[in-house]
């Protein structure tokens, strides 16, 4: 997406990477998936550090020890703890998650090092430090919004980078009809498959893929439209009678996947 | 083709944050124009309230033509009908530029105006259907939660049994339970209907030969299955806004302080004082409307193109390389 920021990133090992930086959106996102897991957390720490005074006082009580100022230690500590908690939430799973949180798992994002490489702990540490800040100051999101790197205070300090997962391959499983893995064994013959560039193909995947959401008029409209269009690429001149077009594509999506796999057992 | 390999993916549907970050960025690009037209759009609306402020004022001094008023207050029922109707226009504008935008098919500021400014009746027309149809909502909702208020007390022995305490307990918590549980459904429904309605000006601002009620009607069909995504990316948006606004609430302090310090607080300048921060406050709102309107038009924009690729497969096209070579 042209809209969203990139950056390139040279490695140590001078190799130049490309990213998709995070953006607010995803890393509001984020944030809010996180805050809710923090707050469950936060709770259930304070409702137990709570049942542990109320049995410690009882068990004082029953042995007549005075202990006048134990509550202001008690809530000091707790007070201490809850820091702890809020900012090894995120340094235990930046840490350990490859730069990922519950939140940025779920939104597709990670923290990287200025340089690519996945945080460490020094870096994790400087970030949460510096997250109240950023949160409840709402700094961190001018500094995100108007900053060509996206980068909040602890971003700069910490010398980090929060960028978006690179997506892989999605390997949903597609539905193919028998009609069309038929015509998939002839369409080598009929045609010349091999005019197809890796683009059509992501196109026509693309397709295949999310048909079953799309409107049923613009389904029928854009299958027909893109059968049309592979059709004359690839040269064929006849579809065999009785071929939808959604089986055409889906024939030609396994005619050219066998292609592909084939020049790959050969070069290999 | 390598060089097809490396470039983004433009045709997969974007995620929730990526729609909301494109919304931030289109507002970024067009910053200056779109803040025009927000401001062009605010003093739409600000012109009923003022010729509302001068026909009073018009009274007060000649305490006469009372007859005219027949006249006056349908003149001024439509004036204010049609200032609304540039009001939405005027928003639909930026939300069309964006989208121009987004397929890459940028359009002068001139030719959009000319688009939108054509359709003010509308736009006008959609706001009222959508207003509409919450108001109706929101009334069979607030009967049917008398009714089954109603019928909870007969249920728990009319009101002398709940005033003498004379009630059966387990029934009652029950009840309470379910006063709860309709609370709950009725913010998720009023939630789903309100992502569901959230652009229906879009198609009207962007598809040519669409009314106004073909345009409710086809952001319905988009929103299909969509309408939990379309409401976190609205949700989204309104946290990123927050900040934003507590900006302008702390100005707004700041200010009140200041006059406060500056204006000797005697019974005299009292009123001065008040009629000061009175006027800070409304000019920091309009301020911050015209700041956040562009906002929200261009989000919509982004959700809305989004839906078409998502329900239509807009951008799903093959590259025209023949033509090329």
């Amino acid at each position: 997406m042209r809209f969203l920021n990139r950056v390139t990133l040279s490695t140590p090992e001078s190799v130049e990477l490309d990213f998709t930086l995070a953006g607010i959106g995803n890393r509001t996102l984020a944030l809010f998936i996180d805050y809710q897991i923090l707050l469950l957390i936060l709770l259930a720490f304070w409702l137990l550090w709570g049942l542990f005074t109320l049995g410690l006082f009882s068990v004082l009580s029953a042995r007549n020890i005075n202990y006048s100022s134990l509550p202001w230690w008690l809530l000091g500590v707790a007070i201490l703890l809850n820091f702890v908690i809020y900012s090894g939430y995120f340094v235990y799973c930046e840490v350990m998650y490859q730069g990922q949180t519950p939140g940025k798992r779920f939104a597709k994002i990670r923290v990287v090092r200025d340089n690519g490489r996945p945080i460490g702990v020094s870096q994790a540490l400087l970030r949460s430090l510096l997250r109240p800040v950023d949160d409840f100051c709402f700094i961190g999101a001018f500094f995100i919004l108007f900053g060509k790197r996206e980068k909040r205070i602890g971003d700069w300090v910490a010398g980090t980078l929060v960028i978006q997962d690179q997506r892989g391959d999605r390997t949903t499983a597609l539905t193919i009809s028998p009609a069309a893995e038929e015509l998939a064994t002839k369409l080598p013959i009929l045609a010349d498959v091999t005019q197809l560039i890796p683009d059509d193909y992501a196109v026509l995947r693309e397709y295949l893929q999310r048909r079953a959401k799309m409107t049923a008029k613009a389904r029928a409209e854009k299958s027909m439209e893109l059968a049309r269009q592979l059709r004359t690429i690839i040269g064929l001149e006849t579809v065999p009678p009785n071929t939808t077009s959604d089986q055409f594509l889906e024939a030609l999506y396994l005619t050219y996947q066998q292609m592909q796999n084939s020049s790959k057992d050969a070069t290999s | 083709m390598a060089q097809s390999a490396s470039s983004p993916n433009p045709i997969q549907p974007l995620s929730v944050g990526d729609v909301v970050t494109t919304g931030f960025r289109l507002y970024g690009a067009q910053a200056k124009p779109f803040l025009l037209i927000s401001l062009i759009a605010t003093l739409w609306v600000l012109v009923p309230f003022v010729a509302a402020f001068a026909i009073a004022l018009f009274y007060v001094v000649t305490q006469d033509y009372y007859a005219l008023l027949g006249l006056v207050i349908p003149a001024w029922v439509v004036l204010l009908l049609y200032c609304l109707g540039k009001y939405l226009a005027n928003s639909a504008l930026i939300s069309r530029l964006s989208f121009k935008e987004l397929i890459n098919q940028p359009e002068s500021l001139t030719d959009a105006r000319r688009y939108t400014r054509s359709r003010v009746w509308s736009f006008l027309l959609v706001a009222l259907v959508v207003t509409l149809i919450f108001l109706g909502i929101t009334i069979a909702f607030y009967l049917a939660i008398a009714v089954l208020g109603f019928g909870a007390i007969a249920a728990l022995g009319g009101f002398p049994g709940i005033t003498t305490g004379n009630t059966n307990a387990a029934l009652a918590i029950i009840l309470v339970l379910l006063f709860i549980l309709i609370l709950i459904a009725a913010i998720v429904f009023f939630g789903w209907l309100s992502a569901r309605l959230s652009a229906v000006e879009l198609p009207l601002a962007v598809e040519p030969e669409t009314t106004a009620l073909q345009s409710i009607s086809r952001f319905w069909e988009l929103t299909k299955g969509n309408a939990w995504r379309v409401l976190l990316i609205l949700f989204i948006t309104f946290c990123i806004t927050l900040p934003i606004q507590l900006l302008a609430q702390f100005l707004v302090n700041t200010a009140e302080v200041i006059v406060a310090t500056v204006v000797p607080q005697e019974s005299a300048s009292a009123v001065a004082f008040q009629v000061l921060t009175l006027l800070l406050i409304y000019m920091m709102s309009f301020a911050l409307g015209i700041a956040l309107l562009p906002l929200w038009q261009t989000v919509k924009a982004a959700i809305y193109f989004d839906l078409r690729n998502r329900r239509e497969g807009l951008g799903l096209e093959l590259r025209d390389r023949r033509l090329k070579e």
